[in-house]
């Protein structure tokens, strides 16, 4: 389990000027030092003006980063803090912000909600954390609403994060923003 | 907030400022792609994310009265 503790973080060794990247070494437990980095990128989509992917994880050659490979760090709990401190940070700087996580797979989307479920009550005086589900609409004839290809339209409803919610029911997204 | 978390804020800015020149460095060569994002995918128009906006407002409401809510149970 994680227990996110922002007073027990990692230090940036990089930071930009306008706070959406950030570097820092993590130690793994095959004892290599691994550099992350930790970036916020307004999604590639002018209908979501304000929505910021947060992605982290080492960075391959050409300097993007591989979220999906699976590190088995030496303080997995400090690595997350050094992350949520980092968004919290960011926000700060964009307090208009949301910042979205988009569970790659069920493992990272699990890792996201047990996270945010076993901290929430330390995590609430900082970020408040939303779940997005996808609903299909009932259409009065009795069919569904289908999409231009003929597949079931889903729509993204976003709630407070039912903090009662357990991981096997997952949220398919994730969004949060500053508690001010 | 906690004095010694405010610190590490301050701190983070620091290196923020000294990071500036450097900026073109590190990021020149980044760029992340999100247009397989789940939500961006889902959303096709103006009027649907004019929605999403809203419904996204009011369940941050809730969330932040619930916060509070909890604090003063």
């Amino acid at each position: 389990m994680i227990k996110i503790n922002l007073e027990n973080t990692f230090e940036a060794i990089y930071v930009s000027s306008n706070f959406d990247v950030y570097i820092f070494e993590s130690h793994l437990k095959n004892n290599k030092i691994i550099q992350l980095k930790v970036k916020f990128t307004n999604i590639a989509d002018s209908l979501l003006p304000n929505v910021y992917n947060l992605a982290f994880g080492p960075f391959d050659e050409p300097g993007k980063i591989d979220d999906s490979i699976n590190l088995k760090h030496r303080n997995s709990n400090k690595v997350f803090s050094t992350i949520i401190l980092f968004s919290i940070i960011f926000l700060k700087n964009k307090p208009h912000a949301t910042i979205g996580i988009d569970g790659s797979n069920d493992l990272r989307a699990n890792l996201y909600h047990r996270m945010f479920r076993y901290n929430y009550k330390d995590l609430q005086d900082f970020i408040v954390i939303i779940g997005v589900d996808w609903y299909v609409r009932l259409l009065r004839n009795g069919l569904i609403e289908l999409d231009v290809d003929g597949s079931a339209f889903f729509k993204p409803k976003p709630e407070p994060f039912d903090f009662k919610r357990k991981s096997h029911d997952l949220y398919r997204y994730y969004m949060f923003n500053l508690n001010q | 907030m906690k004095d010694s978390i405010q610190n590490k804020i301050n701190r983070i800015q620091e290196i923020a400022l000294a990071s500036g020149m450097k900026k073109n460095l590190m990021d020149s060569n980044i760029i992340e792609f999100h247009d397989d994002d789940n939500l961006s995918k889902s959303i096709r128009n103006a009027k649907e994310a004019e929605l999403f906006f809203s419904e996204l407002k009011s369940a941050i409401d809730l969330a932040k009265r619930n916060s509070t809510k909890n604090v003063l149970e």
